[in-house]
């Protein structure tokens, strides 16, 4: 039984399914702020960010007839989203594999008592963006794009015991910065 | 996710909304636009565009239709002409087209001599329309008496006397344009 999602926005999924532009100017509007800030996010550079969203929705309107409202419209267009920044980031070789030879340290990661630190917005991001990509990535397809460490080992194409390393690995880093760093 | 969340994963999820602080820059909608626009040109939709081929090969075969039936329509022309007795001779088809390519040519090269004598223009009509009232008087007689040689003879020599007149003419006035420039010169000397 495939569970089907009666999106909010069918009636505009269906226009823009069709080629409408108004329709996909609509869910343009609705969806390119999260995804432009999860194109941020992954590769932490306004210009690039702006090249993903732009061919994340080419491709979202190109593939859209194949769209079955299996999950929601949202969750689809975000997974092509982060597929394209993934790739992008593969292709310039950016720095992701280097977590994969730490895995031999899997257990010798402990997380690190908090002290008495406290959270501002502004500054969280700030020690994100300092991050290497292969942190700045886990850390935020795990926290802020709510994917499990299973979705991300496959998005990655990392074992999901890395996958959960690297994330402890990249907390403990921001807390690191936030609490050494004057952000 | 774990139940056990430390303080910094649930400062991060209880304001999940805030770090969503970037706007993307208007030129990113545009560019998603024109990328469409050229996928569309690339990709021709041949089934959309269908109905304009079959209307352009429709209008194909129906000019073919068309000219096939004006071909026709000559051949039958000619027919008709020979069943009515109209005189289809070639010798004299032959001079007509001859002739009268001929006289537009020195008929041309006539008016540009004498651009600046619209006496000698007037003249030159009067008497070609002359000759071709005459011409006209001998067509319907070959009518009447088909494939008479002697009007036929009298058509050809019709213009030919067109010509005669127009070298004529024109010789007339090379020759008083040459004398006008040797006398000029001579004024200079």
């Amino acid at each position: 039984m495939e569970k089907v999602y009666p999106d909010i926005h069918k009636d505009i999924i269906e226009l823009s399914r069709k080629g409408d532009s108004r329709a996909q100017y609509e869910l343009y509007r609705l969806y390119s702020k999260a995804m432009f800030n999860i194109c941020f996010r992954m590769m932490n550079s306004r210009e690039e960010a702006e090249d993903m969203l732009q061919e994340a929705f080419g491709e979202a309107f190109t593939r859209l007839s194949s769209f079955r409202y299996e999950s929601s419209f949202g969750a689809w267009l975000k997974q092509i989203t982060v597929n394209k920044c993934i790739n992008e980031l593969k292709r310039k070789k950016a720095n992701l594999m280097a977590f994969e030879d730490m895995g031999m340290f899997d257990e010798a990661v402990e997380e690190k008592e908090e002290k008495d630190l406290t959270y501002e917005v502004n500054k969280v991001r700030a020690a994100m963006e300092k991050l290497s990509d292969g942190y700045r990535v886990i850390f935020s397809l795990y926290l802020l794009e709510g994917y499990d460490h299973t979705e991300i080992s496959e998005i990655m194409g990392i074992s999901e015991s890395t996958s959960k390393t690297q994330y402890l690995r990249a907390k403990n880093k921001i807390r690191e910065i936030l609490s050494s760093e004057k952000i | 996710m774990e139940a056990n969340k430390d303080k910094l994963e649930k400062f991060i999820l209880e304001n999940r909304s805030d770090f969503d602080v970037y706007e993307p820059g208007d030129q990113v909608w545009e560019k998603i636009l024109l990328k469409k626009e050229q996928k569309k040109i690339k990709s021709i939709n041949w089934f959309s565009i269908s109905w304009k081929v079959a209307a352009a090969v429709a209008i194909f075969f129906i000019s073919l239709w068309v000219h096939n039936l004006t071909s026709e329509k000559q051949v039958t022309r000619i027919i008709i002409a020979q069943q009515n007795n109209e005189p289809v001779i070639p010798e004299l088809q032959e001079a007509e087209a001859y002739y009268t390519k001929q006289v537009d040519q020195k008929l041309q090269e006539l008016y540009t001599y004498a651009s600046s004598n619209p006496e000698i223009k007037a003249d030159v009509k009067r008497d070609l329309e002359e000759l071709d009232n005459i011409y006209k008087e001998l067509k319907n007689d070959l009518n009447d008496n088909a494939g008479n040689r002697e009007i036929i003879e009298a058509m050809i020599q019709n213009y030919r006397l067109k010509l005669e007149i127009l070298e004529d003419l024109l010789s007339r006035l090379k020759n008083t344009d040459n004398n006008d420039i040797k006398e000029t010169t001579s004024y200079e000397l």
